[in-house]
């Protein structure tokens, strides 16, 4: 009977440490790949940086803090880009990503700009930018309407990476298996020769999000 | 449920209760330092945080419920081995 017992508790030991494996490894940074350049495109009509922090430097003890990530989008044609209602003019940047937020939980535009004006924020970044593809730019709209919306799995690394990866050429895409966090698309920008450590993000743009609809609702501030 | 498993059960259900605390407490701390957008009279609040605060606080409950439950039963025993000791050294005594 004892002995029963003793192998149930080590039964149970066994499956909280497989447990807890099992998770380290899924939300492991990974081994360091090849290194990687950025294939450049001089006409393109935009660009998009793919920003990332691991939350390092915020992390108060014994709490979870798994970071952000963001793109930021900046119009280099001469005409102004219409991104679900937000209007981003020539020469403008604006930071993009999802929030839960409690007015949306879904994407909304220049958070981390405010924030980063306001606040000592994202001081770990890694960033790097790439031009975008004219197909891209076309079905930007389309993605953002589809992934307005914000849990666990469908957080700020995944609506990140997976925007970068519409925008970009084939050869500037980023992938990353397992479970999605700003720690491992930290890891995979660090792989870019051309990655920048703290970029400045530009602070000026409106704030809002778009709604249930997929439209865009402006004119926050943030206090 | 044996003594001795009560004992084991009570001692981390008392330490998830503290831990549980301090998340409350820190993850209040976190939300108040984040700021509020405003749009009109329209709020919105970092939900991460609030999120974080609600299982926190659910762990709280539960935790401390247990352990509370878990303690009543292991007073209740040494109360009525106590008891069952005097009586019994009553019937000695008579």
């Amino acid at each position: 009977m004892e002995k029963s017992k003793k192998t149930r508790w080590a039964r149970l030991c066994a499956l909280l440490l497989m447990m807890t494996l099992s998770l380290a490894m899924l939300t492991s940074c990974g081994e360091e790949g090849e290194p990687r350049t950025v294939v450049p495109d001089e006409n393109a009509a935009a660009t998009v940086t793919v920003f990332a922090s691991s939350g390092d430097g915020e992390r108060v003890f014994g709490l979870f803090n798994f970071g952000h990530a963001f793109l930021q989008l900046t119009n280099k044609s001469g005409e102004t880009l219409d991104l679900c209602g937000f209007s981003l003019a020539a020469g403008e940047s604006a930071t993009i990503s999802t929030w839960s937020l409690t007015k949306r939980f879904g994407v909304w535009f220049n958070v981390e700009s405010a924030f980063v004006k306001q606040r000592v924020k994202y001081n770990d970044r890694l960033s790097v930018t790439a031009p975008v593809t004219q197909e891209g730019l076309a079905e930007i709209n389309g993605y953002l309407r589809e992934k307005n919306r914000w849990s666990v799995t469908a957080n700020c690394t995944a609506f990140t990476l997976g925007l970068f990866n519409l925008l970009v050429a084939e050869e500037n895409k980023i992938g990353i298996a397992g479970l999605l966090t700003p720690e491992k698309l930290k890891n995979e920008i660090a792989r870019f020769s051309e990655h920048r450590e703290v970029e400045e993000i530009v602070t000026e743009g409106e704030l809002g999000y778009l709604d249930k609809a997929g439209n865009f609702v402006g004119g926050f501030v943030m206090e | 449920m044996k003594r001795k498993e009560m004992i084991v059960f009570a001692v981390i259900s008392a330490l998830l209760t503290v831990y549980a605390l301090y998340s409350l407490i820190g993850y209040t701390v976190t939300e108040l330092k984040y700021p509020v957008l405003h749009a009109g009279e329209t709020s919105a609040y970092f939900g991460g945080n609030l999120i974080m605060l609600g299982v926190a606080g659910g762990v709280l409950l539960l935790s401390c419920s247990a352990f509370s439950v878990l303690l009543y039963f292991l007073l209740k025993d040494r109360r009525k081995a106590a008891t069952a000791a005097e009586e019994e050294e009553e019937q000695k005594a008579a």
